[in-house]
């Protein structure tokens, strides 16, 4: 009777530029699923100037999944009974190693960390151009993950972290050290994003498209192997999206005479639906709470504002050419702000997302877009801000840059995953623009139906892989990392 | 009486198992079960099981062990090394049951570890003897087949990771084809130089090995000129692709067609085939009406009668008898020799179905004149050699006499209108031909224009 035979209980932590997923391999959905975004004050001293602040007794856990009732019943609210809520600070003697190494700084991770608001409070997201830019709080969050919400004790599991195909040396010898001396780990593995999510579709070679938060990016891969030469990304993904929403939402158009605040939940005590649609809502703000936000928090927020509508409205029209300023008949949507403005959007669903085909002329430069993407230069393998193509074109340009003989092979197999996918009529019209690209070839495209599974695709990959027996050889384990270095990191790829 | 006393009196042997057979089945009668009438008992007969007959076998089906419930599972984090990695072992843990611990679970998963294709392998020595080549140095070969290790001779693979930095520190690219033509001339050369015990397998392994770089490059440039294609271009293909097969399909239709009526009219092959098969260019439409024209005009031709070639001994037979004989269709020099050993059969026919029909124009004139005369213009009553020959002829003497008639007609009818435009009731003749040269015209343009897409 075989029960587990070689099976050694992996764990797969995916960090992703708007979340960042973490579970046991072989299972088919990541158990923890949180933010990539932190939150972080720098005074060390806050704790007891806020007590006052929210003095009136409501902890701010509006946001707070977890809904804990002792905060309540504590009555005044202060920073240690969220951060108790919230089990997402780093607490003990953790705390305080982390203080002294990075300068007082207190950082709120996991999924009540950057949502519940706190005085003072600012947002950064440790991951820039799709890598681990920032070892601190990646360090923290995994740390959260592996004993506050996985509770696993590090020291018996080996590790498998996704990384992009274009990860820098420096990202993984940085998360190589987090691993190995931080958490103490048996042994890790870097998967490459791209080739983990073509294992979860079940392909060896495939094209891999995955249109993300902070990139799109086009990874072939043939064998198993992602091929250099022909992955290209751009910073044409959902953050970009939702900073060009965010200025339409924020500005009056010829239908709506005044701006949306676009408040999030946590900032609103009480709100009445308007009667009609297309009313300014008059929300009954949390005055308490608005001079003690930060600017960076409430960007954030009001990004989750609409990154909301984006999810639940957008919608991409299946054919090039399509004339906004003529056709008005689209099919319109109903759809209410957390401030209680409620609208039927109707052009604006898909107006937006044409940026993803047709960036050149629906990409509006005069816009500040998010800085973080401003990381992403035109080389050989990326275009920069300045220089944007669609998403047809940039799979057709990776195809190109591959091998004649794989092209066939990687045109039947196009998968498409990525958060921003989801995106409805996506697909349809992928494959319809890279019909018109390459007419004489016959294009596949593949894109998993659950949402999650195209959500989260590195990481149902990185369990599928983890868990085989014939992986068991990849991994890098401690003995080895503390013999070889980092060499033998960068040796054992995939 | 029973039955042995009859048995006795017949001198018949005792038999004793015989009793015993009826016995049974009235024992097993008698276990009716409850709930069933008698009369309905009877009527299922022996063969049939009862259901409760059927459960009761059920029962005796032995499940397999259920895991008892009540018996603890211990349950324990044991460290061990994973069968992949015996070489290079890691302290590794997982779950395992106590019970019924076995160490063999873990190697069980070891024999679906894959083993990688082996690459050539050289020494030194060979190298230096005959491998030698002025475009790659001998640590370049090395790095080359270092990677060929380790991507399994995925040579796409190893093609895009190849980073070759020379001791001079320039970094080197090479295409596929460059590292697949070092590959195989390094391992044509070792097996080659290499004795081998069977020269054959030698042969076949250099074969194996062979590779042609020029071309190979140019196969691939072949290849990726067809992912440049516009979609003009790809309809246009299309189309002639379509245009060829509908030309093929007429062709074969037109074949069939014609050998089925040559040989049901005429009984002998159209010799059609080696015509087509040798002329390849004949499938294009022009030559294929061209062709169609000759053959209708050859039809008659044939169907006169050549010289008999009845044997003499049976004209006596024939003549006493009345009987003419139509000469055996002459043998096509085009058809096979098969078709003129056997002749195809020919149904019995009256010879009066074969004259020819008068043109339908004329045919309701014909039949008139027939009627005014008193002939029955379908049928004759006595329909004899002489009599069809005359028939035939006054058929045709009918003919021409229609057309004739129909010549002076016409001519009649110009001269009036000719004398009524004198006279000025009609308009002036050179308007009419006009008229007349202009629609003639426009039809040869658009003559001209539908010849030209063909």
């Amino acid at each position: 009777m075989v029960y587990n035979g070689d099976e050694v209980s992996a764990l797969v932590v995916d960090f992703g530029s708007y979340t960042t997923r973490a579970g046991y391999a072989g299972e088919d959905c990541p158990r923890v699923i949180c933010p990539s975004f932190y939150g972080y004050t720098d005074s060390p001293t806050n704790a007891d100037a806020n007590a006052n602040v929210n003095s009136n007794g409501e902890p701010s856990n509006t946001t707070n999944g977890n809904g804990n009732g002792d905060v309540d019943m504590e009555g005044d609210g202060s920073e240690q009974k969220i951060e108790g809520a919230a089990e997402a600070t780093v607490n003990g003697g953790d705390a305080d190693a982390r203080t002294k190494a990075g300068s007082g700084r207190r950082y709120f991770v996991g999924d009540d960390g950057v949502g519940v608001w706190r005085p003072g409070m600012e947002v950064g997201n440790f991951m820039l151009d799709g890598v681990v830019n920032d070892p601190e709080p990646a360090g923290t969050l995994l740390h959260h993950i592996l004993h506050n919400r996985l509770s696993v004790d590090p020291t018996e599991h080996p590790l498998m972290l996704t990384e992009p195909a274009w990860n820098t040396p420096k990202a993984r010898e940085m998360l190589t050290e987090m691993v190995f001396e931080g958490e103490k780990m048996p042994a890790l593995y870097f998967g490459s994003a791209g080739v983990l999510s073509a294992f979860a579709a079940g392909k060896p070679t495939a094209l891999v498209l995955d249109v993300g938060y902070a990139n799109s990016s086009a990874v072939p891969i043939v064998d198993g192997y992602a091929l250099r030469a022909g992955t290209k990304r751009q910073p044409l993904g959902s953050s970009l999206l939702v900073s060009q929403l965010h200025h339409h939402f924020t500005h009056p158009t010829p239908k709506r005479s005044f701006p949306l605040s676009l408040l999030p939940r946590q900032l609103i005590a009480k709100r009445d639906p308007t009667p009609d649609p297309g009313l300014q809502p008059k929300p009954l703000l949390r005055d308490d709470r608005a001079p003690h936000t930060t600017a960076s928090w409430k960007l954030w927020a009001e990004n989750n504002v609409v990154e909301n509508w984006k999810e639940a409205c957008s919608e991409v029209v299946n054919y090039k050419g399509f004339d906004f300023q003529t056709a008005q008949d689209l099919p319109q949507a109903l759809y209410e702000f957390p401030d209680g403005y409620q609208q039927y959007f109707g052009e604006e669903r898909y107006r937006f997302t044409e940026m993803l085909f047709d960036p050149k002329n629906y990409f509006n430069q005069s816009i500040e877009p998010p800085a973080t993407l401003r990381a992403t230069t035109t080389t050989d393998h990326s275009h920069s801000l300045k220089d944007l193509v669609s998403l047809s074109q940039l799979v057709h340009d990776s195809i190109m840059a591959c091998d004649v003989d794989v092209r066939g092979a990687l045109l039947q197999n196009i998968v498409v995953v990525g958060n921003t996918s989801l995106t409805r009529g996506l697909t349809e019209r992928l494959d319809v623009e890279l019909a018109a690209l390459m007419p004489s070839q016959k294009i596949k495209i593949h894109s998993p139906t659950i949402p999650f599974e195209r959500k989260y695709a590195s990481w149902v990959g990185g369990s599928v892989l983890a868990s085989l027996g014939t992986f068991h050889q990849l991994w890098v384990t401690k003995d080895e990392y503390e013999e070889h270095g980092m060499n033998i990191v960068h040796q054992r790829e995939c | 009486m029973t039955s042995q006393d009859i048995r006795s009196i017949l001198n018949l042997p005792q038999a004793g198992p015989s009793t015993s057979a009826p016995k049974k089945v009235s024992s097993s009668a008698a276990r009716k079960p409850d709930g069933i009438s008698r009369e309905l008992y009877a009527l299922i007969g022996d063969n049939a099981p009862s259901l409760a007959q059927a459960q009761a076998s059920l029962a005796a089906v032995k499940y397999r062990d259920r895991p008892s419930l009540k018996k603890k599972v211990h349950w324990e984090w044991t460290p061990f090394t994973p069968a992949a990695r015996r070489d290079n072992p890691v302290r590794l843990g997982h779950w395992t049951r106590i019970t019924d611990a076995d160490p063999e679970s873990i190697e069980y998963f070891g024999k679906f570890n894959l083993q990688s294709p082996s690459v050539m392998e050289y020494s030194q020595f060979e190298y230096d003897q005959h491998l030698q080549d002025s475009d790659w140095t001998s640590q370049e070969t090395s790095y080359l087949f270092d990677l060929l290790k380790q991507y399994d001779l995925r040579f796409i693979i190893v093609a895009d990771r190849y980073e070759y930095k020379s001791p001079t520190g320039q970094t080197k690219k090479r295409s596929v084809e460059e590292l697949k033509d070092r590959y195989y001339t390094i391992c044509r050369r070792l097996i080659r130089t290499r004795t081998a015990s069977d020269p054959t397998a030698q042969q076949q392994l250099i074969h194996a090995y062979n590779f042609d770089k020029s071309r190979e490059i140019k196969r691939k440039q072949y290849a990726s000129e067809l992912f440049h294609l516009t979609a003009a271009e790809i309809a246009e293909e299309e189309a002639l692709y379509i245009e060829i097969k509908r030309m093929e399909q007429n062709e074969r239709r037109y074949r069939a067609d014609r050998d089925d009526l040559m040989r049901t009219v005429m009984g002998f092959d159209s010799g059609l085939i080696t015509l087509d098969q040798s002329n390849v260019d004949n499938i294009l439409g022009v030559d294929k009406n061209k062709k169609r024209k000759r053959m209708e005009e050859g039809e008659p031709a044939v169907q006169e009668p050549p010289p008999p070639k009845t044997a003499k001994d049976s004209a006596a037979f024939d003549a006493a008898h009345c009987i003419y004989r139509l000469p055996p269709p002459p043998s096509n020099p085009q058809s096979s020799h098969l078709a003129s050993k056997h002749p195809v059969h020919q149904a019995v026919h009256l010879r009066s179905s074969k004259l020819p029909l008068p043109k339908p124009t004329a045919q309701i004139r014909i039949t008139e004149m027939l009627s005014e005369l008193g002939i029955n213009a379908t049928k004759l009553v006595m329909p004899t050699r002489g009599n069809i020959e005359m028939f035939d002829s006054l058929l045709q003497a009918a003919g021409s006499l229609i057309d004739m008639k129909r010549q002076v007609d016409r001519v009649e009818q110009e001269l009036r209108t000719v004398r009524a435009q004198k006279e000025g009731l009609l308009p002036s003749l050179d308007a009419n031909r006009k008229i007349r040269s202009e629609s003639v015209a426009s039809t040869d343009t658009s003559i001209t224009r539908r010849s030209r897409p063909l």
